[in-house]
């Protein structure tokens, strides 16, 4: 049987729900309605901000983010186009989700793999973070811990991610990330074979994998707050045949001994935090690793945008409409300071290109952002 | 407004859900051969454009009033008019 333009057996990995004809079609829509809000409405606000920056200027604010912001809110299509833009996200979550439940139970038998080569251990007492449990993350319904017993919250985070990235993250396995990570651990280090990985805040394990497949004789760990997602995140893995071992545990700190990994990384983990908590987590990479291991942090590549008015305001308002808890915090962060209190050496901070395979992609890592989805801001350090 | 449109998809979604389903009786269709249609490169590109076309024909007047503010920012003002 083939579904429109993609069925199961052409997906690159088989977890994934396969919308019907009708659910595919409103799941383009709301794409292309989310790349209207952003590529067609956007612009006219960002040339309407443009007239009205000089007067920000002139006035001497303090906080010229909020003058702007408050100068533009006298504009109705200013306020139309922020309530589209979290509409068409509320519209993205629905879509997917009809496509999920429908097909509950075809995704739970497929998630009962035998004789998996990872594993996953749940912990029935494990309490989220407030940054995860005060507001929905992308307005993803429930939330990234919500745990209903099953790997329906995993699967809606799956098939919504990949709508949601509309295709500039590695499709359907949504994984650029992940190997850009990995590209950037085999810039600073050539000759590393490490022995243990550890990836933080793995959600559904879309950039867990690629440490898997870079390594393939690597232990390789994950770990997240949502049970419902780490039952899928493991299911996802065997379906791809990477050996992941997921376990449910707050990255700031975690039950795994002192110096027990030889590389330890996160992928835009960060700003789904908070200040306070990001601190906690890169100390936590640099108790976790071994002597001369690498610890990475990777993060959306937007820092350069910073001292753009338009651009610093966008930015605010994307956090704010799409619950990003702690993105001012890690966009405005100074992480070489941060990573030298944390106690790391080598020290490296900027813009690794995005990489398609960890293994073989160029190893181009340096000072300038190459733009959104084609580098990524990292930060990496030795223990 | 929302309601008559509403109450109007309804109506055509019905009549489209018959037209479907005598189509299976007469044997013009196989059962689920919607659901499992898959179109080729270009069958996709058409209802691409089809579906861009829905989407700013639509959407036009917020563009629209998008531009109309644009255009009442750039007039000059009395305060920078002397700014100048």
């Amino acid at each position: 049987m083939s579904g429109i333009a993609e069925s199961r057996a052409a997906l690159a990995h088989p977890m994934i729900a396969v919308p019907t004809h009708d659910e595919l079609v409103e799941q383009l829509f709301v794409r292309d309605l989310k790349l209207f809000v952003g590529q067609t409405l956007e612009p006219a606000q960002q040339k309407i901000a443009a007239q009205i920056v000089p007067e920000v200027a002139a006035s001497g604010s303090n906080s010229p983010v909020d003058d702007l912001r408050h100068r533009m809110q006298s504009f109705e299509s200013f306020t139309t186009w922020l309530s589209l833009k979290r509409e068409s996200q509320r519209q993205l979550w629905a879509a997917v989700e009809d496509c999920v439940e429908r097909q509950a139970d075809q995704l739970e038998a497929l998630a009962a793999v035998d004789a998996p080569k990872g594993t996953v251990t749940l912990d029935a007492d494990f309490a989220a973070p407030d940054y995860i449990t005060r507001g929905d993350i992308h307005l993803m319904p429930g939330g990234n811990a919500h745990d209903d017993g099953s790997v329906l919250q995993g699967a809606v985070m799956d098939r919504g991610g990949a709508v949601y990235m509309l295709g500039r993250n590695g499709g359907m396995l949504n994984d650029l990330r992940g190997h850009t990570a990995m590209a950037h651990l085999l810039t600073v280090a050539p000759d590393i074979r490490p022995a243990r990985i550890l990836d933080m805040g793995c959600g559904i394990g879309t950039s867990t994998v690629p440490a898997a497949v870079c390594f393939p004789e690597a232990e390789v760990h994950g770990i997240d707050v949502g049970a419902s997602m780490l039952r899928y995140a493991h299911a996802r893995a065997e379906h791809l045949g990477a050996a992941v071992h997921f376990s449910q545990q707050s990255a700031e700190r975690t039950s795994f001994p002192d110096a027990s990994f030889d590389v330890v990384y996160s992928c835009v983990v960060l700003h789904e935090t908070s200040p306070e908590a990001a601190v906690n987590i890169l100390a936590e990479s640099r108790r976790l690793l071994r002597p001369g291991g690498i610890a990475i942090h990777l993060e959306v590549p937007l820092l350069h945008t910073l001292g753009d008015l338009w651009q610093e305001l966008s930015s605010e308002l994307e956090a704010q409409f799409n619950n990003e808890p702690n993105w001012r915090g890690a966009l405005t962060a100074d992480y070489g300071q941060l990573m030298r209190a944390a106690g790391f050496a080598d020290i490296r901070v900027g813009y690794q290109a995005t990489a398609f395979n960890g293994r073989t992609a160029p190893r181009k890592f340096g000072e300038a952002s190459e733009g959104v989805f084609r580098s990524w801001f990292v930060t990496s350090g030795r223990a | 407004m929302i309601v008559s449109l509403a109450s109007e998809v309804t109506v055509l979604r019905a009549r489209l859900d018959t037209c479907e389903r005598l189509l299976v009786a007469a044997k013009v269709l196989a059962p689920g051969a919607i659901d499992t249609f898959s179109p080729d490169e270009a069958a996709q590109a058409e209802r691409d454009g089809m579906r861009q076309h829905t989407l700013n024909k639509v959407f036009r007047p917020l563009q629209e009033a998008a531009l109309a503010d644009l255009a009442a920012a750039s007039r000059p003002t009395v305060a920078t008019e002397i700014q100048v």
